[in-house]
């Protein structure tokens, strides 16, 4: 300290964690020691990808590539294990963005994701799957990255994406429906060689998501009386967890039922509400876990989390389950418009009585970056203080001012 | 060194206790520190080195030699700034505060009708909305991509220039007609900067257009905010007159004066906040 003259500095050893992993970790083993339960939800992240492609490699089963949140019901109704490429980059290392760069040549200001997606399945053309399912024709980005990845022998569906405009309905809203139907179809053709969708195992399936989503909105709705008790990295792997399960459905329905037996035994947690900051998140859940810690570490709470997948919305189990897949995805937050998202960010705000709202996307992400200003433009002008974080896939630590415009965020919140 | 009295708002000089608190804003360029007890300020300043810590632990050093106090005398220590994730303070008493919430408690002591901050630093600038009762910040906008807009950019021109930075900003002043400097992306206008010397520009020209070059990016970030009197300039730029001058300029609004070197309003607010954020901003909030 101070007083001691010619003190000789050592720099700590710990300099503190750097990679995804490192986090994982931390949050696991030190932060969350007290909860089985998200103990076992990180490992089931940590080993998600491999275990697939153990499975493919040792037990011959079939597993893909996969992106759209919707499309994960058809792919395990198709006997395909699902996996999301965005958690493939999320836990990317340091090879992955420079092999997009200099082997493909994709330029410096190119969405991080993308790259870091890229620079995986790249490493991976060799693992023996090949397949990959994606509707990326918003994103211009991820469709030359399939191009590029074709030659590097994958096979892959770019589906047609549907939208739905703002007073689309009647007989717009059917012909839009008929077409992604169709979609679906071909989608499923193309997996398993079958002209027609095994609709016994899609119902399966979808009261699966729907039980799935059930339980997520009962853990979030009981993180508002325990805000401090799943803390927001543990938050956010739970939250892509419903999109894929990790790999594993029961073993991740396992740990929702024991993070909700966790949350009800849990006492008065009223300290915790007292001095609690209510945040929104919207947008993508990023790389840079240090974000969340320093959400944490400022008595921040991601208590409520808002994406493209929403974990409120079930699927209709009264019609048949391929119109209810299509149907669900049409009618979502995510069917193009970006009001639909406005509007599920204003409900959230409202449902937790949210004091700010994050919206965290990649650098170099044209696609929802005009749709952050106005929303921070819209939730400014309700009073409801906002801030817009771009981040990026690369591995590390975030910067220093990602890290100052978060802390001073909370800091003008508390 | 001196009296608070002197320096803060008068309005604000009782809410300051008389215990000793210490604000440590450590800067990416320079570390400043404020210590405050009895009614006396003491500032120190240092280059910051490759670690935090031994800057902190340095600055602290001197402010004990200058002020005759000792760390026992200290209720409190605030680390702000870019080096503030790494400070550790022992056994004494301390919080980490971001140096966004510090400058808009140092300003708004220093002038409570403070209501918008111009913060330029080495390596980031930030316009901030305070909220004139309290010093609290309403709103902010930062900087974060590149060098442009911030000190760093300031001291590769005057490199490129070769003359030192306390003299850029006194050339800017002598301009006759600035220079058109289009290019905010250090890289880019460094080419540009070459390209001016080699067409016979005047260095006065070329300064003046640099400064109102980085003004106009501060300009675009305080609309964002809107722009609400009055306003102050802080931060490691604070003291270059040409910059001031350039701001003024463009936004078409004077910078209220400070009777403190602007470059320690974010050590002060530190160590403002030292006495304890509630009680802070309860006082602050009561006048």
């Amino acid at each position: 300290m101070a007083e001691t003259k010619e003190k000789k500095y050592i720099p700590p050893v710990d300099f503190g964690r750097q990679t995804q992993i490192e986090h994982i970790e931390y949050s696991r083993d030190v932060v969350h020691r007290y909860s089985p339960s998200i103990r076992r939800l990180f490992n089931l992240g940590l080993t998600y990808v491999e275990d697939v492609e153990k499975q493919v490699r040792d037990e011959g089963k079939r597993a893909l590539w996969c992106g759209p949140p919707w499309a994960m019901p058809l792919v395990y109704a198709a006997d395909y294990l699902p996996l999301e490429y965005g958690e493939l980059a999320r836990l990317s290392d340091v090879d992955a963005i420079s092999i997009a760069e200099n082997h493909f040549q994709m330029p410096a200001e190119v969405c991080s994701m993308v790259k870091a997606t890229v620079g995986e399945l790249y490493k991976r053309r060799n693992s023996g799957i090949d397949k990959i399912f994606s509707m990326g024709n918003t994103c211009e980005p991820f469709n030359q990255a399939w191009e590029v990845l074709k030659d590097e022998g994958y096979d892959i569906y770019n589906g047609e994406i549907v939208f739905r405009a703002p007073g689309v309905d009647g007989e717009r809203y059917e012909k839009i429906l008929r077409f992604f139907l169709k979609e679906i179809e071909s989608f499923y053709c193309w997996m398993t060689g079958a002209r027609d969708v095994n609709k016994e195992k899609l119902f399966i399936e979808l009261q699966r998501r729907n039980r799935i989503m059930t339980k997520i909105k009962t853990i979030m709705e009981l993180r508002v009386p325990h805000p401090f008790y799943v803390r927001s990295l543990a938050v956010m792997y739970l939250l892509n967890g419903l999109n894929n399960y990790l790999g594993k459905p029961d073993e991740f329905e396992d740990v929702l039922d024991g993070l909700i037996d966790e949350l009800l035994a849990r006492g008065d947690s009223s300290e915790d509400r007292d001095r609690v900051i209510p945040l929104v998140w919207s947008g993508g859940s990023g790389q840079e876990f240090g974000v969340y810690e320093a959400v944490d570490e400022a008595n921040g709470a991601l208590l409520g989390f808002v994406a493209i997948a929403p974990y409120d919305k079930l699927f209709n189990l009264e019609i048949d389950p391929v119109e209810s897949l299509a149907r669900w995805q049409l009618d979502s937050r995510g069917a193009g418009a970006s009001v639909y998202m406005r509007r599920a960010l204003e409900e959230k705000i409202d449902e937790i009585g949210a004091k700010g709202l994050i919206q965290y996307g990649f650098i170099g992400c044209s696609q929802h970056g005009v749709a952050r200003e106005m929303f921070r433009d819209y939730f400014h002008q309700k009073g409801i203080p906002s801030i817009n974080i771009e981040g990026t896939f690369q591995v590390g630590p975030p910067s220093g001012q990602v890290l100052t415009r978060i802390n001073a965020f909370i800091e003008m919140l508390a | 060194m001196g009296l608070l009295k002197d320096i803060i708002d008068p309005e604000l000089t009782e809410r300051i206790g008389n215990d000793g608190f210490i604000g440590l804003d450590i800067g990416s360029t320079t570390g400043k520190a404020v210590l405050i007890s009895g009614g006396e300020y003491f500032t120190e300043i240092t280059p910051t080195g490759v670690y935090a810590q031994p800057t902190a632990d340095k600055l602290m050093e001197k402010l004990f030699k200058k002020s005759g106090r000792r760390l026992s005398d200290i209720r409190a220590v605030t680390g702000t700034g870019y080096g503030r994730v790494s400070l550790d303070f022992g056994r004494t008493p301390s919080r980490i505060i971001t140096e966004i919430s510090c400058h808009a408690i140092g300003c708004h002591y220093l002038n409570r009708n403070t209501q918008t901050i111009v913060d330029i630093g080495g390596q980031d600038s930030k316009a901030i909305k305070v909220d004139a009762r309290n010093g609290k910040v309403i709103d902010f906008v930062m900087n974060d991509k590149c060098a442009a807009g911030t000190g760093r950019f300031l001291e590769k021109a005057a490199y490129l220039m070769d003359i030192s930075m306390q003299d850029l900003g006194k050339e800017a002043l002598k301009a006759e007609k600035p220079a058109d400097i289009s290019s905010q992306c250090v890289v880019f206008a460094e080419s540009e900067l070459i390209s001016l010397r080699a067409k016979g520009e005047s260095r006065a020209n070329i300064a003046a257009g640099i400064h109102i070059a980085t003004a106009r990016r501060i300009k675009n970030q305080i609309n964002r905010l809107g722009l609400s009197p009055e306003l102050v300039f802080s931060g490691g730029v604070s003291n270059n007159h040409g910059m001031r001058a350039a701001i003024e300029d463009v936004l078409g609004i004077k910078t209220t004066a400070l009777r403190l070197d602007a470059i320690f309003a974010g050590a002060l607010g530190a160590a403002i906040l030292a006495q304890g954020n509630e009680a802070a901003l309860a006082n602050a909030s009561a006048g």
